[in-house]
């Protein structure tokens, strides 16, 4: 009687299915948890580096309850939260020059977990100097530290993208440190979704609440309502999805990445309209930063993004927001968000975790059934024993990426069909050419 | 029915209390496909107030489920599930539009009965336009609130007037602030309530002081008399009658249980009446007709209509009595505990009551009788059948619940007054029974 499938019957709100099932392979990030062992197997930023000061700092990271401090000579230290010995939280404990003492009975854990001091005890015991508190690696990277939560026998390199090699960038952060507005209260995967569906941005961030993206000189892009064509390509890092749309005499070619499994790169968007150098008819717009979606849990997931300014530009990206930032965050008034929803309404929207079974995808959701199937490829890879994709094991040198957000003169010819086939060319050229590039 | 836990036969037995079973879910749960639920989802409810629905849409839940009720550009009312069959965004932070609502994610657009209009990122000729339904429910406004049928579509009844709402010169005004008000439990226990009628003469009299006066504001302290309970059943609920000898009258305080989750609920009286020489009898008009809408299981909203006449003035809201401020929500826990109020005594009940740990006692006869009727009518809907109180063929529903005062003398003994006391009650309700519906010139 309740459905799941196509509704074709008006006030139909009765023959719906009220509760299907999530899907839960991809959805839930526990430990031992299918999409969970996949999302372990890469390194995930936890926090910012200047919120290890003098006080520990508990920090939730897919279903794990952890605790992260700064030693007072310098080292980093990511460890089970509760106390191995009654299970104090090791939040209310005191941070050494080696690591930190829990606050109860000053058993004194190192950042790599091992048990220093049990002062309690005799000083023949079971435990210095054998036991170890639960610990995972860390790394420091332009202000994030990333940790690495699954087999310590499968550690990968740290992704180091091309993008972070670039001379001529200085790195900002996309969120201000010490807070928790950039947590979105659901499943990580609804949040990467957003990124293969570049159709949205017509849509969600232009036509219905004005243009939220605004160029380098602050002019709001209205051109994003221009309704383009969309394409996909698989890439060794993930999926690089365009948008090419019809400006005038010019074609723009909306250019974003996502990095598997967790993570986008956007590039900076043109101004209109394009200045061509010297004589080209083409050009191409730098990265503008790479934003990690990272599950505290099934149903909260984070936002860290690495904002790539030019040297000599402020970094202003979190303190003059453009409304699509703004839109971010979860400091809004619930009527500014009725009023001007951008991606945390969308996403937070679908409910705590989205139910699959009661979308009808379309035409522009091409991309994120793409996307889906590389989560599932990933899982099975996973499960066979093998590295997933985008580990990047034995990588020399940095990892190239694929997008290239581009604007090309190419006035259009005379028919509708004719101009669709041009941008979806043009579309393909540009993305052949990244191809190339990262071949050589 | 629920097993009951056993009566507790000693002292400082604290540790010989059986952990109560389990709550009945027939009765209770009210989410889609459950018992309950389907039973309820056959009448007609009240989702919201006329006055909420402004230039955005607002998200709501109703028996377990989230919706997103509106008023398009053209006045149409519509109520959808809240989330779009698209992808699954909030409705909530959709555009409302000339024709229905446009979701902010892709701008797909749905009418108000669910049909989509626009899918804008999509091609043309897609299977979507013109095809696929959002889930949608049918909704009536009647007299400031807004009434939706969510129950299957082939067995929608009429929306269903009761005869005291046709009454001439009456104006209605809403009995909540906007948004209703919110009770952090399970329907039935607010239900429960009403069929009990005798709490009146203790938490709104005895405990908490007295918490009702009359239209001159005066206390009404004879409602601290417990009286003569009595409950009949009816075409349309319960009729619960307490009759309460007062000097050469009696006054019989009478309200009504309408099936499924409704109070009917008279003005109290002058007291002592002032009869005239041609007059012993005075009938108080109606106060109000009250809602109990479940949001879940564990939440339940109230909307009510209250009955004005030429000359009343419209403070029932904006100067609550007493009674009505305790009904809400918001006191601070001193307050509350100092004088609670029928929220006090209905939420503290739990978020679910459990039937298992409660002893029904002789003025507990009405709430065993609406819990029957509620019984009968899911087992009815459990059958294939239209449960009691549907009034499927353009029939007025009527109203039993006739608040008088009558002067009667009294008997020679307290025993032989207790007689006159029910008699006069029972009088009433057969003059009630004979005079249904009413029918005004």
């Amino acid at each position: 009687m309740a459905t799941t499938r196509f509704l074709t019957e008006k006030f139909g709100g009765y023959r719906i299915a009220k509760q299907p099932p999530i899907d839960e392979e991809l959805t839930r990030v526990g430990r031992g948890t299918p999409a969970g062992e996949l999302l372990r197997r890469y390194w995930q930023p936890i926090l910012h580096s200047a919120d290890l000061k003098d006080l520990p700092v508990p920090v939730r990271i897919l279903g794990e309850d952890l605790v992260a401090f700064r030693t007072t000579a310098g080292a980093v230290g990511l460890l089970e939260r509760h106390c191995a010995h009654r299970g104090a939280s090791l939040e209310f404990g005191k941070i050494t020059e080696r690591g930190i003492l829990c606050c109860y009975h000053a058993w004194h854990f190192a950042p790599d977990g091992r048990l220093l001091e049990a002062p309690t005890e005799a000083a023949q015991n079971p435990y210095t100097g054998k036991l170890c508190q639960g610990a995972y690696p860390t790394k420091e990277f332009a202000g994030l530290v990333f940790a690495y939560l699954g087999p310590p026998d499968r550690v990968p390199p740290f992704p180091f993208y091309d993008s972070f090699a670039r001379k001529d960038f200085h790195f900002g952060l996309g969120e201000p440190d010490g807070n928790k507005i950039n947590i979105q209260p659901t499943n990580w995967l609804q949040m990467m979704d957003n990124t293969p569906d570049q159709a949205h941005e017509a849509f969600l961030h232009c036509m219905h609440s004005g243009p939220q993206f605004l160029d380098q000189n602050r002019r709001p892009i209205t051109e994003l309502a221009i309704i383009g064509e969309l394409d996909w390509w698989e890439t060794p890092t993930g999926l690089a999805c365009h948008e090419a749309r019809r400006v005038g005499p010019d074609i723009w070619v909306r250019s974003m990445e996502l990095f598997f499994p967790n993570c986008v790169q956007v590039c900076r968007p043109p101004v209109f309209p394009p200045a061509y150098p010297g004589g080209a008819t083409e050009v191409e717009y730098p990265p503008f930063l790479i934003r990690w979606k990272v599950p505290l849990d099934d149903t909260h997931t984070a936002n860290y993004s690495i904002i790539f300014y030019f040297h000599g530009e402020p970094a202003d990206y979190f303190t003059r927001p453009t409304p699509a930032a703004k839109a971010l965050y979860n400091d809004r008034t619930y009527e500014d968000m009725q009023r001007f929803p951008g991606d945390f309404e969308a996403q937070v929207g679908q409910g705590p975790i989205a139910i699959h079974a009661r979308e009808h995808l379309g035409h522009t959701d091409r991309g994120l059934a793409m996307f889906r199937r590389m989560v599932r490829d990933g899982i099975e890879a996973v499960r066979r024993g093998d590295d997933p994709k985008n580990v990047n094991r034995g990588a020399s040198g940095p990892i190239p990426t694929y997008s290239r957000e581009t604007m090309v003169r190419l006035p259009p010819p005379n028919s509708p069909e004719a101009d669709k086939k041009l941008l979806r060319d043009t579309s393909r050229r540009v993305f052949e050419r990244s191809l190339a590039a990262a071949a050589r | 029915m629920a097993r009951q836990a056993r009566f507790l036969t000693e002292t400082f037995g604290g540790y010989r209390q059986a952990e109560p079973p389990p709550p009945e879910d027939r009765l209770v749960r009210v989410g889609p496909g459950t018992l309950g639920g389907e039973y309820l989802r056959r009448f007609w409810h009240p989702v919201a107030q006329s006055a909420m629905l402004k230039g955005l849409p607002v998200a709501i839940r109703i028996m377990g489920e989230d919706l997103v009720i509106f008023r398009d550009k053209s006045g149409r009312v519509g109520l959808l599930e809240a989330h779009c069959s698209h992808r699954g965004t909030s409705l909530e932070f959709g555009k409302i539009e000339d024709r229905g609502i446009r979701c902010c994610y892709h701008g797909w657009q749905f009418d108000i009965d669910g049909a989509i209009l626009d899918t804008p990122a999509e091609p043309e000729g897609n299977p979507y336009k013109g095809k696929l339904y959002q889930g949608a429910y049918p909704t009536v406004e009647y007299k400031g609130l807004v009434f939706a049928y969510m129950g299957p579509p082939e067995k929608k009844p009429p929306f269903r007037k009761f005869d005291v709402f046709e009454k001439p010169g009456l104006e209605f005004g809403l009995g909540e602030p906007v948004g209703g008000n919110l009770k952090p439990c399970n329907w039935l226990q607010v239900m429960d309530n009403v069929a009990d009628p005798v709490h009146e003469a203790f938490l709104h009299a005895s405990i908490s002081g007295i918490q009702f006066t009359d239209v001159n504001g005066r206390p009404v302290e004879e409602l601290a008399d417990k009286g003569e309970d009595d409950y009949w059943e009816t075409e349309v609920g319960v009729l619960c009658h307490v009759a309460r000898r007062v000097k050469d009258a009696v006054w019989v305080r009478s309200m009504e249980y309408v099936i499924p989750n409704i109070i009917q609920i008279c003005k109290m009286p002058l007291l002592p009446p002032p009869f005239t020489n041609d007059a012993d009898e005075i009938e108080m008009p109606q106060l109000l007709t009250r809602w109990r809408v479940p949001v879940d299981d564990e939440n339940t909203v109230e909307f009510a209509l209250v009955y004005y006449g030429a000359e009343d003035d419209r403070s029932y809201v904006s100067a609550p009595s007493v009674a009505l401020s305790t009904n809400r929500g918001g006191r601070t826990y001193e307050e509350a505990q100092r004088a609670p109020g029928d929220y006090d005594a209905q939420v503290s009940q739990g978020p679910i009551a459990r039937h298992g740990r409660e002893h029904l006692g002789r003025t507990d006869r009405g709430v065993a009788l609406m819990r029957r009727m509620v019984r009968e009518g899911i087992e009815a809907v459990a059958r294939g059948e239209d449960p009691k109180g549907l009034f499927r063929n353009g029939a007025v529903a009527p109203v039993y619940a006739a608040e008088t005062v009558k002067r009667a003398a009294r008997g020679p003994t307290p025993e032989a007054d207790r007689e006159v006391v029910r008699s006069v009650s029972h009088a009433l309700y057969q003059k009630s029974l004979a005079t249904r519906p009413r029918t005004w010139r």
